[in-house]
């Protein structure tokens, strides 16, 4: 139990980083990034990258049956996400 | 608390099968929130210009704040599960007392948004973006609502020495971890990609 809290703790700091860097990157305009949709899919698969951290070591479903669904899920819906930004 | 979660609390523990009921529950309300985002960016593709002006009047920091406080609330029902399994009942409480005064704090900011943004203007009709962003964040708002009764009544059993069956701490804590990854892409998508 030790270990998993121990992963746990680490992923939570690691989402509360990446949440302060995106918003840091936003107040100083994304280094000077010009492609606004290029951006904004970028922001959305972080968005799904930190979604499948949660579903992985906080609903603590890594290496289960259930994990390959919410994989797919999230999977499917990134696509779908970054596809309509680009669109 | 009805008789149903009330036997599934009581039996949870006595089965290690996965609860597949409450996971493709979670999988369908997710899947309604993803139609929504769909909808959501398949209309600011079509009118992005004027989705850029309005998103530009949302209150980058305090959703970021609220980021942060969901994180941290999520991260203390995940230490709660631990104790709750470890009978460690103290720690247990503590966490989702935490837990729960991390929500009201999401509450207190998402209402002040709120009526900012009503004051600046900005309703459920004013724009199409302004449509979204109050329909896809009140719904979330009222996720929010339901975990915490959720929360309430887990630990209302733990501070009066009930024995809580570790599906039902699991099942309440998937909820709420729901509600948590749900936000992190409101968070991203409405806030800052459709700002960007």
């Amino acid at each position: 139990m030790t270990t998993t809290t121990n992963v746990q703790r680490i992923v939570y700091y690691a989402l509360v980083l990446v949440s302060l860097f995106l918003f840091i990157g936003f107040e100083t305009g994304f280094g000077g990034m010009q492609s606004k949709r290029g951006i904004s899919a970028a922001i959305a698969i972080i968005a799904f990258i930190k979604a499948r951290y949660v579903v992985l070591d906080f609903m603590e479903l890594r290496g289960t049956k259930i994990m390959r669904l919410f994989d797919a899920w999230l999977l499917l819906a990134c696509t779908v996400c970054v596809l309509l930004i680009l669109r | 608390m009805t008789s149903f979660a009330q036997n599934s609390r009581d039996k949870g523990a006595l089965n290690d099968k996965p609860d597949w009921g409450m996971w493709l529950f979670i999988l369908l309300d997710m899947t309604t929130f993803g139609l929504f985002f769909a909808v959501f960016l398949w209309e600011m593709s079509n009118h992005r210009d004027s989705f850029n002006a309005d998103a530009a009047h949302l209150m980058i920091p305090l959703g970021l704040i609220n980021t942060l406080v969901l994180l941290t609330s999520s991260y203390a029902v995940v230490l709660a599960v631990h104790a709750g399994k470890a009978r460690d009942t103290g720690s247990a409480a503590r966490h989702l007392r935490l837990a729960l005064g991390a929500a009201g704090l999401f509450f207190t900011i998402k209402m002040t948004e709120y009526t900012l943004e009503v004051r600046g203007g900005h309703t459920l009709t004013s724009s199409p973006f302004f449509s979204f962003y109050f329909i896809l964040t009140g719904i979330h708002l009222l996720h929010i609502c339901i975990g915490t009764i959720l929360l309430s009544n887990w630990r209302n059993d733990v501070i009066r020495g009930k024995k809580v069956a570790e599906r039902w701490m699991e099942s309440v804590a998937a909820y709420w971890h729901m509600v948590d990854l749900l936000w992190l892409v409101i968070y991203s998508l409405v806030y800052i990609g459709s700002n960007a």
